[in-house]
């Protein structure tokens, strides 16, 4: 948490809830890419985003930095909101759809990366639902462990160790050929 | 290997620290993994709406808990201004300066509140700003203070009537160019024909469910410190009874420093600003002994004299952390390069103007979000590099920060937002820069993209006072900009929501024009002599005496007995 997001914090304790402007700046796409991952549905997401926003907005004055980061109470809040959501809609979610996106949108240009990128994608695909939500959440959304640990409940240790174990599958489950076309493209 | 992937498999290293013999192997899958990420991202529409809501969240909250709202800092420092300690040491200053040794430390005592210049904003009732529509100057009084607002400058903008008339008369003028005021610039009438057409189309995202009531911001500013009759004794000029003005305000100070490349400071205590401007009697003055044009070409600087945006930037930087200027509650500075536009286009490079001056504006940020003047331009505070000696040579509309809010009705209907940008009719109330017409002018296409939120700045004039206000707004990004020599490359098209100023049957000022340039060559900024804008006090000075002289201006002026 860097100066101006803790000036911007104080000053919505105080009173001031005009900077959470900024807050909300910096943290729009994060939340909204967390919530996404997790209901795979445009205007779900948009929902509970603005959902989450405002409940943070409204309850600002109650964030304690001393009990953790402002991203790990937010995402917290985006977390309990879609939690909420499914309790109340009882909805179910295709994981697929995440890959079938990701497959669509964002592959490299040249076909032999590309069927790479596939091959990785899938392997993923294959991994235990809260490993793979692990990933996500560090690879993909850029949280830290103690983030992830503050959410998930689980220690930073255990789930370091989740993540290593998931790597060295996905490590002896991708073809040597497709590491040999992932390495080269690195060149 | 990216600090990414090293940060995350050293993660892993900690743990197992034999997985870093697989490095080779894992790095690429990892990085893999992290390419593999799905692209998603929120609309831009999306996150515009949302803002929108948030800040009108905000207002509430804090209607709610009236204690949230601020005095203004500037009365803070008009009562600190009022302790005794701080009159006799504005006294001293204007005892004929003679003093001047002691300049130094009155300064340092000169100390506003914390906060003059950090965003704070207190909550009014609903319409408190009054009409809208209340008559404009037309004219940004800030801006004249340096480089900004060229549009309203060179033009003070007439009733949308008025503009539609004399745009449909100019078309059929025989082709003329209109002459700019000196060293103004670029105003409506300053245009080479042929003029260009221009429409708009709309190939962004539709935005739904806009509020339906904004918050329109208005700076608060000072009356002026009030001075005591027993201040005004002091200034014994012998054949006056200056303590016969009651009540009279102190307006401004300013202070100068007397040695080479020194500054002049203005406080005006009014409109609640500082404006710092180099002191020209002691900086160099290059043309001065030119009596011919060989000589002034002689001295035309080049674009290689021009410093690359980032280093200009990094010496304003340094001199506002050198002043103590904090750039804190500004949004990113970027260097205004309009001349490159006129300099490349020429033909013979020898006619084309390079600037000995060159404009950094560090954007104001209300509500945290950005100012644009009505035709688009960015508002900011101005930090002015003299590129031939590389040094700062001003900054203005450096600003106290103390705003008020108060909502008013806004326009929820996209389309209808939108007709006043793609319509293309003149009978709009904004207008729609020069519209359409069939007379074989070049017609251009723009296009606009999804709008982002910000805030319009726009006067109003009321109670014999200026209004300061930032109307929110839709600003549209014109995704394929003109770039024509005679176009002044507007990159946003500013729709206020207040519903209002849209439907105003009587229009103010028009948001969305695209400004002509200046057809001379020069850039379409206005050009004013710094020491022409302050209050005639560069005359004052101890020459050979390196510390700040001071002037103390109380309002009304007085003039000396004839």
């Amino acid at each position: 948490m860097d100066q101006a997001e803790r000036q911007a914090i104080a000053a919505c304790q105080t009173g001031e809830l005009t900077q959470f402007t900024l807050l909300y700046e910096r943290y729009i796409e994060k939340i909204y890419r967390f919530v996404y991952f997790k209901t795979l549905h445009q205007e779900t997401a948009e929902d509970l985003t603005s959902f989450t926003f405002m409940k943070a907005l409204e309850h600002i004055a109650d964030y304690d930095v001393a009990r953790g980061n402002f991203s790990s109470w937010l995402y917290r809040i985006a977390q309990n909101t879609v939690i909420d959501h499914y309790r109340t809609t009882k909805q179910e979610v295709d994981i697929e759809q995440v890959f079938n996106l990701a497959s669509g949108q964002n592959v490299a240009a040249e076909t032999e990366v590309s069927l790479a990128l596939q091959e990785v994608q899938t392997y993923l695909k294959s991994l235990e639902p809260d490993t793979r939500e692990l990933i996500i959440m560090r690879l993909w959304q850029g949280l830290s462990y103690q983030e992830i640990a503050e959410l998930t409940g689980k220690s930073e240790g255990a789930l370091k160790m989740a993540a290593s174990r998931a790597l060295k599958q996905l490590r002896s489950s991708v073809s040597a050929a497709t590491l040999l076309l992932i390495f080269g493209s690195l060149n | 290997m990216s600090e990414t992937i090293r940060t995350i498999l050293q993660e892993l290293y900690e743990l197992e620290p034999e997985l870093k013999s697989r490095e080779a192997e894992l790095a690429p899958l990892v990085l893999k993994l992290i390419q593999a990420k799905p692209d998603i991202k929120p609309s831009a529409a999306f996150v515009a709406t949302l803002k929108l809501k948030l800040n009108a969240k905000e207002q509430e909250l804090m209607s709610i808990n009236p204690e949230n709202n601020n005095l203004s800092v500037w009365l803070k420092l008009a009562s600190f201004m009022r302790q005794p300690f701080m009159l006799t040491g504005v006294a001293v200053i204007a005892f004929v300066l003679i003093l001047v040794s002691s300049m130094p430390g009155v300064l340092r005592r000169f100390k506003a509140p914390t906060g003059t210049f950090t965003p704070s904003v207190s909550r009014l009732p609903a319409g408190s700003f009054g009409s809208l529509l209340a008559t404009t100057s037309g004219v940004n009084p800030t801006a004249g203070l340096g480089v900004g607002s060229a549009e309203k400058i060179a033009a003070p903008v007439a009733p949308l009537a008025a503009q539609a008339d004399s745009s449909a008369v100019s078309f059929n003028e025989t082709p003329t160019i209109s002459a700019a005021p000196a060293g103004l610039g670029g105003g409506d009438r300053a245009m080479i024909y042929p003029y260009p057409s221009y429409t708009y189309t709309y190939s962004g995202e539709k935005i739904s469910d806009l509020p339906a009531q904004v918050n329109v911001f208005k700076r608060v500013k000072n009356s002026g410190q009030l001075v005591s009759a027993g201040f005004l004794r002091n200034f014994d000029t012998g054949n006056i009874k200056l303590d016969s003005f009651a009540g009279a305000n102190l307006s401004q100070i300013t202070f100068m420093e007397d040695k080479e490349f020194g500054y002049a400071v203005t406080i005006d205590f009014v409109e609640g600003n500082v404006n710092i401007f180099s002191n020209w009697r002691r900086w160099p003055q290059p043309f001065n002994d030119c009596r011919d044009e060989a000589c002034y070409k002689s001295l035309q600087l080049t674009p290689e004299n021009v410093p690359t945006d980032t280093e200009l930037i990094s010496l304003a930087n340094s001199w506002l952390n050198d002043h103590g200027i904090s750039t804190a509650n500004y949004g990113q500075p970027f260097v205004q390069n309009e001349w490159r536009v006129y300099y490349n286009q020429a033909a013979d490079k020898s006619q084309a103007y390079v600037p000995d001056v060159i404009t950094i504006i560090y954007p104001f940020l209300v509500n945290g979000q950005p100012v644009y003047e009505s035709g688009g331009s960015q508002a900011g505070m101005g930090v002015n590099i003299n590129v031939r000696y590389n040094r700062v040579s001003d900054v203005w509309n450096l600003i106290s920060q103390q705003y008020q809010s108060s909502s008013y009705e806004a326009e929820t209907d996209f389309d209808t937002l939108l007709k006043y940008v793609t319509a293309g009719n003149p009978g709009y109330p904004v207008p729609l820069m020069y519209p359409e017409t069939d007379n074989g002018m070049q017609k251009t296409e723009l296009q606009l993209g999804t709008p982002q939120v910000g805030y319009m700045h726009y006067w109003t004039y009321l109670n014999n006072e200026n209004q300061e206000l930032f109307l929110p707004a839709l600003v549209f990004p014109v995704l394929n900009p003109p770039t024509e020599a005679y176009a002044y490359l507007p990159k946003q098209v500013v729709v206020p929501l207040v519903k209002e100023y849209l439907q105003s049957s009587y229009p103010i000022d028009g948001p969305i024009r695209i400004m002509p340039a200046s057809p001379a060559g020069g850039p379409a900024v206005p050009m004013i002599e710094p020491g022409a804008t302050g209050s005639g006090s560069s005359s004052a000075g101890s020459a050979g005496v390196a510390e700040p002289t001071v002037i103390v201006e109380p309002e009304p002026a007085i003039e000396p007995a004839q």
